[in-house]
């Protein structure tokens, strides 16, 4: 089983990095305050079959990469990143999320939690809005990226985030 | 999932409290060293990431400047479009006015109204009525020539009927006076229902191509001389007796703007000179015909007469002998003195 684990756990940091690179290149094609956030797919993705402490690490790694790429709130990505990843993956010792509505749920909360932290912490969306906005806009983009995650786990069902641990 | 020990626990706790300050020292950090430390991991670590993102911004702002590139030339095609109808209306605004100027009074300028649903029944809808001083079978004229006639009267509105109406005659003749007639609309198909006849032409009375065809005034509706058509051609009919042309009217469809309803005070002094430019155009072009003809006729004359001062000059030069028979001398009678 360690080879096929092995080969799972590969596929899925390819996935990840894949979906890292169409985030950014996403990104400037879409106007709207509507934005599905590939990242935080491919964070879940990993941060699942890591330890908590390791997720932490994962997600402050991609944190700082993001607050790189768009540094007006440069260390709020850092703090949602990491904090949400940690939270999902203490979350992903407790239950298994390998059923679509449970994936849904998990990637909804995971994408709504990293936007709010996100937006606490001083990130950049959504600043010319009301805070009713803001939240309308995040929960409407947590709702898109786990559709995406869901989508992307019926196609790609082998590499789907599976707790391995 | 195995639980995590207590150990393992406060190991992730320590990570996930050292992740934090971290990223909270980052959010706190002065302004130049967050700059620095963002620059840095542009450069090494994000590197792949911001040149994707810098690509499919180029790759944007090309979507989007063809798109902006295809707006401008529709803009520009929608703008000479408009442009050629702003000129349309001017051409037709200053005819107008060059009209009334040389009408001087008795008309009522009319505007068009547009027609609702109805728009190829050759009537026309005009925004002035009894009250301007417009009345039943008042001509409607243009810059160019006579749109039609006035049919039925309202306070504030008239309706008419124009030149292609199948009801619509009108007394006609030649602009030289040589051929009298009746025009009245082509009833053919197609593109053909938009030109006019010339009925009951006198069979001696034969028309070139081009040649002008104005009112003739024979009747109480139209005065004399308002351009009606231009001859086309002759048209074969069963009539045997009368030449019938096909006519391109004076006005087109498209070209009926705003238009003048003469006054019947008007009718009474008549319209001659009003549309001289045109009748004059077409005697001028005619007298310049056949001023060349008289030139061609005289050259050919010359010509001729060249020749024969050729033929003479190619005799050989010496006395010229005429034939002439030689002279009868009477013989003289011998032993006469």
């Amino acid at each position: 089983m360690a080879p096929q684990r092995a080969a799972l756990s590969l596929r899925a940091v390819l996935g990840a990095m894949l979906l890292a690179g169409v985030h950014v290149a996403v990104g400037p094609f879409i106007d709207g305050p509507v934005r599905p956030n590939f990242l935080i797919i491919a964070v879940l993705t990993i941060v699942v079959r890591v330890q908590p402490g390791m997720a932490a690490v994962i997600g402050l790694l991609t944190g700082a990469v993001v607050d790189a790429l768009a540094p007006s709130g440069f260390g709020a990505a850092m703090l949602a990143y990491t904090a949400v990843a940690y939270l999902a993956s203490w979350a992903t010792a407790s239950f298994v999320a390998d059923q679509l509505a449970l994936l849904a749920g998990f990637m909804f909360a995971g994408a709504w939690l990293g936007d709010l932290v996100y937006l606490v912490a001083g990130g950049g969306s959504y600043e010319a809005l009301p805070v009713l906005a803001r939240l309308l806009w995040s929960m409407l983009s947590a709702v898109l990226t786990a559709l995406i995650a869901v989508v992307l786990q019926a196609i790609f069902q082998p590499a789907a985030p599976a707790r391995t641990r | 999932m195995a639980r995590l020990t207590r150990g393992g626990a406060q190991l992730h706790v320590g990570l996930l409290v050292g992740c934090l300050l971290v990223a909270l020292t980052a959010r706190v950090m002065p302004q130049r060293y967050r700059e620095s430390v963002a620059s840095a991991l542009r450069h090494s670590v994000a590197a792949p990431f911001g040149a994707i993102e810098a690509s499919a911004a180029n790759v944007r702002s090309a979507v989007d400047s063809r798109d902006a590139v295809l707006h401008a030339r529709g803009r520009g095609v929608l703008d000479t479009l408009r442009l050629r109808d702003v000129r349309d209306e001017n051409l037709t605004l200053r005819g107008l006015l060059g009209l009334s100027a040389r009408l001087r009074d008795g008309f009522v300028v009319a505007e068009v109204l547009p027609r609702l649903g109805f728009a190829d029944d050759h009537r026309l809808t005009l925004a002035v009525g009894r009250d301007g001083g417009v009345a039943p079978f008042a001509p409607i004229v243009n810059a160019d020539g006579l749109v039609g006639m006035v049919e039925q009267v309202d306070a504030t509105t008239a309706y008419a009927i124009t030149w292609a109406h199948e009801d619509f005659r009108v007394s006609a003749m030649s602009a030289d006076g040589r051929a009298f007639g009746i025009v009245q609309p082509h009833l053919g198909t197609g593109g053909a229902r938009l030109l006019l006849e010339l009925r009951g032409v006198p069979f001696r009375a034969k028309l070139d191509s081009g040649a002008l065809i104005v009112s003739s005034g024979l009747g109480p509706t139209y005065p004399r001389w308002i351009p009606v058509g231009t001859v086309v051609s002759e048209i074969v009919t069963a009539e045997r007796w009368a030449r019938t042309y096909l006519l391109v009217p004076a006005v087109l469809p498209d070209a009926i703007g705003p238009v003048l309803v003469l006054r019947p005070d008007r009718l009474a002094r008549g319209v001659q000179g009003v549309w001289a430019n045109a009748a004059s155009a077409d005697s001028a072009a005619r007298a310049v015909a056949a001023s060349g003809d008289s030139v061609a006729r005289r050259a050919a004359l010359d010509e001729v007469a060249a020749r024969r001062a050729a033929l003479d000059s190619a005799v050989p030069v010496g006395p010229v002998v005429p034939p002439v028979a030689p002279p009868v001398v009477p013989p003289t009678p011998p032993g006469r003195p």
